[in-house]
């Protein structure tokens, strides 16, 4: 009896927990497992934007590897994560730090650094499509005034810029606004008697940064900007299609998998195609998904 | 039981949103023939209407017709695959499409646009009326899908006040290349520090890489295999336009882009005839046409758009009344005047509505019919994506990051891979 | 004594005031430009860099109030944004809820999973889904965003996890010896427990639909559900009757308007903004 009540007991205890759990179940097998299936079965098909497909085995991948289209836009996405992690982690924390110095009208200066990041990635991008001129732009003109010359950079055309002027533009994303804020709280917790017992030894500021405060945050900041390269593999689009086009201008030199995909599916019909990219983007993020797994499984710990 | 509720809450709002945002748009009813005043019909297009109501085409068909006409403005740039995708899932939220040259066929084939001949049959339209070129682009379907709804062209558009400056003969429509790229240089005005104030030419449009590519003895597009055809006529055109650059006589393409010739800053343009409409009497100099100067040959790239109605729609009929209003003497009137394009209708075009009233200062007009009895369907047959990227290429071989024989042979072989799918 | 060293600290707090004004304006100089150029003409935009309009003009405001579809779009929008929060708040913090407070078989795995989905970009399956909710002729409503938001996102789960975790347990003792099941224990101890951190949740949820721009991309094509992000690729875009031309200043002023609802957000709720952001970066 005893024995009957527990096992019932348990019983209605799990099958409450499923039935709270049904809306990730639902969801998860119809918007996560089954595009993944579905995905790769039309990455194996030509399937064009009127529906129209045939079954052509791993032809898609065979073109998209010998493609130099592809190779360059894989490239991109790299170098466009990498550094945009880099980037604006470094901004971030300094953003951060100048913030954390107890000072008036901090709270004006915060809404200043912070505003930018909750500001639609669209409106940013003709801001800046604008501000980076080469005729009429707020950059060439204050250069101008600066060298007391005509400065006409066409920084958002000219291969040796272009990059200078986007990495500067991610500056303003909400991953760098979110970043700030979180190192923030960061520097807030690193204990001032370490600081105290610094200062007694007469340390440096650098030689305070690199030895308290660096290794007393680096968890956090690695973390975190890990997390954000995976959300610069996703909101790079929302960003460089507005700011450089589809087609990744100069010279497919911003053409991110992304845009990619949306040019070759959209512009160029190619939805077969346009999967096979989807595909190997999925694997790229599970590369980087395992990596913030073994990350963190090392340097933050889940109160468990 | 506390359980249950939870989830018949969920699906509750589940369907209420479904009801709010999914239901609405199957709302239009049926309308029996014969009655269709008080029917509501929706219309895809891709450039926004003109703001003043006389010049509103669709609103006017709307007065005329008494059918609510809603339209639904597409930009340009994603115009094809959005209709591409409409097409494709059977979206029945637009009745009338006006469909471009490249997707006619495609969506013939496909079923997704109505075949017109059984209303064409009781309608006064006379196809015999159509120029030849829309009735060569629209043979081999089968049947009539689409009604051509302008023809347009590009023409060269010009800076009468600062030729008269330089003192240089005014352009007429068998203006030479050679005098064209003379004039560029000489009207080109330069800053102290050696940079441009203004310039003497600007492209600032894809659609007129294309007449100079073609007019420099180029086929652009091979009809039989439906393919980009480009070489050294691209190659000539590309290093033209490098060498200006080069010299600042015409500007790069920048991430600002900005109408020069409207602001002042270029003496002449390559545009689509539509601009006359636009700029009609908003400039504030003294401006006129001529014929896009010719290279090896006189060629231009005829535009135009097809209203063609929607498969799945449920209001065909009343599509057909306002597309046959529209495609009537007062429909093609109005879009004449509002755009400066002809009609497709040689006895309408003959009328010369086309010649937009208040843009004083053209003399010049025989310059539209001369480009459009030298135009031909041109890149405008391609997917978009193939000529997007083309011009991208294009672009960066202006500012020299690879140069000009790179820049064709990477067009082409993207072109091969594409249409090739 | 100390004077030396005061000034040293003074000095030092000049310089550092100095380079937070300095980023200050250039963290806020795009904000200012949008701003400026709202007023301007377009031949005015595209010639000059002034930051005070030469001849301000409300041109651009007439035309977005009084030509185009802007309430439209803001409609719909505002739709967006209640369809997707009120679907993922009540999902995900029921999915959270066993996560958090219950044991069960699986449960680890279960919320491995969840992390794992957590790491993929929705990019990367979107021409799937888009091919998928072309079949079922959802393409072209707001449907393809909002329902997927009534089926618990991952990310939103593991906030109302963290945050649940964060409510002593006692609480549910207490109430199992009341007689409540789990069921009562959500709806009367947590979740009202548990309100400003919906009204967090809310309010990032929001802050994202507001400026969501890629799914609307896809999804969106015609002008019956289009939303203001691609309003600003679309509508707003280009002059009448000329698709080539780009009108700036209606750009800028639209973009104004946007920006108004995030400013006004972290003037009143930058509690629940701020604070929501630093606990969404996984502290750990």
């Amino acid at each position: 009896m005893e024995i009957k009540r527990r096992r019932n007991k348990t019983l209605v205890n799990n099958l409450t927990a499923y039935g709270f759990m049904l809306p990730w179940f639902i969801g998860f097998a119809f918007f996560t497992v089954f595009p993944v299936v579905f995905m790769f079965s039309v990455s194996l098909t030509n399937r064009k934007l009127n529906g129209i497909s045939q079954y052509i085995g791993f032809t898609n991948y065979k073109n998209i590897f010998s493609s130099s289209t592809f190779r360059n836009s894989f490239r991109v996405t790299m170098f466009f994560t990498i550094i945009m992690m880099i980037v604006t982690a470094l901004w971030a924390l300094f953003m951060a730090f100048l913030l954390n110095r107890r000072q008036k009208l901090n709270g004006i200066f915060q809404f200043c650094y912070f505003l930018p990041s909750v500001i639609p990635s669209v409106a940013l991008a003709y801001a800046f499509r604008t501000i980076f001129g080469k005729d009429a732009g707020l950059f060439n003109a204050l250069l101008s005034l600066i060298s007391g010359s005509n400065v006409q950079i066409n920084w958002l055309f000219d291969k040796n810029t272009v990059y200078l002027a986007v990495f500067f533009i991610t500056l303003f994303t909400y991953n760098t606004g979110q970043m700030m804020l979180i190192f923030r709280s960061g520097l807030n917790d690193v204990p001032k008697e370490l600081y105290e017992a610094g200062n007694i030894d007469g340390a440096s500021a650098w030689l305070k940064f690199t030895k308290i405060t660096l290794p007393m945050i680096s968890p956090i900041m690695l973390f975190n900007t890990v997390m954000g390269s995976i959300s610069a593999l996703n909101g790079s689009f929302a960003l460089l299609y507005p700011l450089t086009g589809e087609t990744g201008d100069p010279n497919k030199m911003t053409q991110v998998l992304s845009l990619l995909i949306y040019n070759e599916a959209f512009s160029n019909h190619k939805v077969g195609y346009g999967c096979a990219l989807s595909v190997i983007l999925f694997l790229i993020a599970c590369v980087f998904g395992i990596g913030i797994f073994a990350v963190s499984k090392k340097l933050v710990y889940y109160e468990n | 039981m506390n359980l249950k509720k939870v989830l018949s809450g969920f699906l509750m709002i589940v369907m209420i949103s479904s009801v709010l945002l999914g239901c609405k748009k199957d709302g239009s009813e049926s309308v029996s023939k014969g009655d269709l005043s008080g029917s509501e019909i929706t219309i895809s297009v891709w450039n926004e209407q003109n703001a003043d109501d006389e010049l509103n085409m669709y609103l006017q068909a709307e007065k005329a017709t008494g059918i609510k006409v809603n339209v639904n403005v597409i930009p340009e740039s994603d115009y094809s695959s959005k209709l591409n995708q409409m097409v494709a899932t059977k979206d029945k939220s637009s009745d009338i499409f006006v469909v471009w040259e490249n997707d006619i066929k495609n969506f013939a084939d496909t079923k997704g646009i109505v075949a017109l001949d059984k209303y064409l049959k009781e309608s006064t339209i006379n196809q015999d009326e159509f120029i030849d070129a829309v009735a060569n682009l629209t043979e081999g379907l089968g049947a009539t899908y689409g009604l051509p709804w302008c023809a347009a062209t590009e023409i060269l558009y010009y800076n009468q006040d600062m030729f008269d400056e330089v003192g240089i003969p005014y352009p007429n429509n068998d203006w030479a290349y050679s005098d064209f790229l003379e004039a560029a240089e000489k009207l080109t005005r330069y800053n102290d520090d050696g940079t441009t104030e203004v310039y003497g030419f600007d492209l600032p449009n894809t659609q007129t890489w294309w007449a100079g590519i073609g007019g420099a003895g180029d086929q652009v597009y091979d009809a039989e295999s439906g393919q980009l055809v480009i070489g050294e006529g691209a190659k000539s055109f590309i290093d033209d336009c490098a060498q200006m650059v080069s010299k600042g006589i015409m500007p790069e393409p920048s991430s600002d882009t900005s109408d020069k010739f409207a602001s002042g800053k270029a003496a002449i343009s390559w545009l689509g005839s539509w601009n006359i409409g636009t700029y009609s009497d908003k400039l504030d100099f003294n401006w006129d046409i001529a014929t896009i100067p010719t290279d090896k040959i006189k060629y231009n790239t005829l535009h135009t758009g097809f209203y063609t109605i929607n498969a799945n729609s449920k209001n065909q009929d009343a599509a057909w009344k306002v597309i046959e209003w529209l495609m009537g003497e007062k429909g093609q009137e109005i879009n004449s005047k509002s755009s400066g394009n002809p009609s497709a209708l040689k006895s309408i075009a003959d009328k010369g509505a086309w010649k937009v009233e208040t843009a004083t200062t053209i003399d010049n007009w025989e310059a539209v019919t001369d480009s459009l009895a030298a135009g031909v369907f041109g890149y405008t047959c391609l997917p978009s994506g193939v000529t997007n990227n083309a011009i991208s290429l294009f672009n960066t071989a202006l500012s020299g990051q690879i140069n000009s024989q790179e820049a064709v042979e990477e067009a082409m072989k993207y072109a091969a891979e594409t249409i090739g799918y | 004594m100390n004077k030396k060293a005061r000034t040293a600290a003074i000095q030092k707090n000049v310089i550092i005031s100095l380079i937070k004004i300095i980023v200050a304006v250039i963290m806020f100089s795009p904000i200012i430009w949008i701003i400026s150029g709202g007023f301007k003409t377009l031949t005015e935009f595209t010639t000059s860099t002034n930051i005070i309009p030469k001849k301000p003009t409300l041109d651009a405001y007439l035309y977005i109030f009084n030509s185009s579809n802007f309430f439209l779009y803001f409609r719909n929008t505002v739709l967006l944004m209640l369809g997707t929060g009120v679907g993922t708040l009540i999902s995900s913090s029921m999915v959270a809820y066993p996560l958090a407070r219950m044991e069960f078989p699986g449960k680890n795995m279960f919320f491995a999973l969840i992390i794992g989905t957590m790491m993929v970009p929705g990019i990367a399956l979107i021409i799937p889904q888009y091919i998928m909710f072309g079949k079922i002729g959802w393409l072209d409503t707001l449907l393809p965003m909002i329902i997927p938001a009534c089926f618990a996102y991952p990310y939103n789960v593991f906030l109302f996890r963290q945050f649940f975790r964060s409510i002593p347990k006692e609480l549910d003792e207490a109430a199992i010896m009341d007689g409540c099941s789990h069921v009562g224990i959500f709806f009367r101890v947590l979740a009202p427990l548990s309100k400003p951190t919906y009204a967090t949740i809310a309010v990032l949820s929001s802050v994202y639909w507001w400026n969501e721009l890629t799914q609307p991309v896809f999804y969106l094509n015609s002008e019956k559900w289009r939303t203001l992000t691609i309003s600003l690729m679309t509508s707003f875009m280009f002059i009448k009757g000329n698709t080539f031309v780009v009108n700036w200043p209606t750009i800028m002023a639209a973009s104004t308007l946007m920006i108004i609802p995030p400013m006004l957000l972290y003037f009143f709720g930058s509690g629940y903004l701020v604070e929501g952001i630093k606990t969404s970066g996984l502290k750990g």
